[in-house]
């Protein structure tokens, strides 16, 4: 049986204007999770779940093997690198002085690892975290999770504001993280192209629902993207059409692959055209 | 356990300056003033009031967010703000205590009054009494919500404590212990009521989201 890096059954928590309803994934060892969804669909409440930061009412998260509400997931945490949406370091201190306090608080923190990061992030380690810009501080952030041996990234929004260029270097450290087949990533963000080039599998969330949990190529593979004459989109099978639009020329679909005639091609769609036709699909 | 207190330790650093200074002025004058009793308790107020900024900068900043995804105890996390508010109560306590002794050595002229050594030990422990009192409202509402339901207890508090103190008066029910009894009953209970305190801290803290 394949290991799971992390395991969500049926999970539900309520707040008062939202409710995370019923969610289950599982995430295998080795690889990485892109979870997408909206502002307020419950990216962040699911992965505080996990973390154990909130308590949800029902179902049961495991994670590294371990029950998320049993007394060794304390320990457990050594193991898990966490990036919140934003960058939680007192804005007072400089990099040097977080990496003392990370020191005396993970048992395996390698202050060599980190000074590293700092290096090839370009970080200057006696500058004031305050001073830092969004990205840095995103950086600062991973740095610091990539540093004390964690087997699972939990992260959220890790590449929001930061611009292609940190992006990409950043989305190439977590490609690396996850050479090793022990290693594991939960990563949420809205920039879908991020989520396409380095995930194995694509979560969607939906005003507090998972619509989907699929393998990136599955989804890809089962999508397409076609240019048709009116008459021939016309004559295709009502639930093969995801979404179209037209083009002037005639009408642009995404088809499900197994759907369509023989003989017609479709094309590449991308994860992000997916998504936002799984999405408006939902909403009607 | 070591890392948040190097952590409060670099914050209190950063901004804990002017604070410092307006304790070592305000302490120097405890030894100068007819009524010392208000300055003392300003400068062990001044304490409670810089775990509360401690607490604050870290709801600012979301670093107790963090905090709950670190492989640290609930218990842990709350007992060391503990720590750091005997920290600096303490601190308080020796800087009394040196200044005391450079106002015998330094001005002989000026003629000691030991029972303020005594007044200093028992606002140590009506100090430690406002953290046994603050610190679960802190955990529970958080630092600016807890603000209102401080205000609420300290008012509660004084509004008994008087009206007892009103009775026993009119009753001439009258503490005539000595000195040191009374500083050791205060430090005791005090002590008794930061133990409680911290159980209610830990059992606030592990209701609390992040």
């Amino acid at each position: 049986m394949e290991e799971r890096a992390l395991w969500v059954r049926n999970l539900t928590k309520q707040y008062r204007n939202f409710r995370l309803d019923d969610v289950s994934f599982f995430l295998p060892q080795g690889c990485i999770m892109g979870l997408i969804g909206e502002n307020g669909a419950g990216k962040s409440t699911l992965i505080k779940s996990i973390l154990g930061a909130v308590r949800p009412e029902s179902g049961q998260i495991e994670v590294l093997g371990c029950d998320n509400k049993s007394a060794d997931f304390i320990g457990l945490k050594e193991q898990i690198g966490v990036v919140l949406d934003e960058a939680c370091f007192p804005a007072g201190l400089t990099a040097v002085q977080m990496e003392r306090v990370l020191g005396g608080i993970y048992k395996n923190w390698e202050k060599e690892t980190f000074l590293e990061y700092l290096k090839r992030f370009g970080l200057l380690s006696d500058k004031l975290f305050k001073d830092y810009s969004r990205g840095m501080k995103m950086q600062l952030s991973i740095a610091a999770a990539l540093s004390h041996h964690a087997r699972l990234l939990v992260l959220d929004e890790p590449t929001g504001g930061l611009d292609p260029i940190v992006r990409d270097e950043i989305l190439d450290v977590f490609n690396e993280f996850t050479r090793d087949p022990q290693c594991s990533i939960l990563i949420s963000s809205h920039i879908i192209s991020d989520l396409e080039r380095i995930c194995d599998y694509i979560a969607f969330l939906h005003h507090g629902k998972l619509l989907f949990c699929e393998e990136k190529d599955v989804l890809l593979e089962r999508y397409g993207l076609v240019s048709l004459r009116r008459e021939d989109f016309e004559a295709l099978e009502k639930d093969a059409v995801l979404s179209a639009h037209d083009t002037g020329y005639g009408v642009e679909a995404l088809v499900r692959r197994d759907r369509i005639p023989a003989g017609m091609k479709p094309e590449y769609a991308g994860i992000e055209r997916i998504i936002v036709a799984l999405a408006k699909e939902e909403r009607r | 356990m070591k890392g948040l207190l190097r952590k409060d330790w670099y914050v209190f650093l950063k901004y804990g300056k002017l604070f410092s200074l307006f304790i070592f002025v305000y302490s120097f004058l405890t030894f100068f003033m007819d009524n010392p009793t208000f300055y003392i308790l300003i400068c062990m107020l001044m304490s409670v009031l810089m775990v509360k900024m401690l607490m604050a900068y870290e709801e600012q900043e979301k670093w107790d967010s963090l905090a709950a995804c670190f492989p640290i105890r609930p218990e842990q996390l709350v007992l060391e703000k503990y720590l750091v508010s005997l920290l600096l109560s303490g601190a308080m306590l020796v800087l009394l205590g040196i200044e005391f002794l450079g106002v015998a050595v330094f001005l002989p002229q000026k003629a000691l009054d030991f029972s303020l050594l005594q007044m200093v030990f028992l606002m140590f422990c009506v100090n430690m009494l406002m953290l046994a009192v603050e610190l679960p409202l802190l955990f529970w509402f958080g630092v600016n919500r807890s603000r209102i339901w401080l205000m609420i207890l300290v008012a509660a508090v004084f509004g008994i404590g008087s009206a007892i103190g009103a009775v026993l008066q009119e009753t001439y029910v009258f503490w005539r212990g000595s000195w040191i009894t009374t500083v050791t009953g205060g430090f005791v209970l005090s002590v008794i009521a930061l133990l409680l305190s911290l159980r209610l801290s830990v059992a606030a803290y592990k209701k609390r989201e992040f």
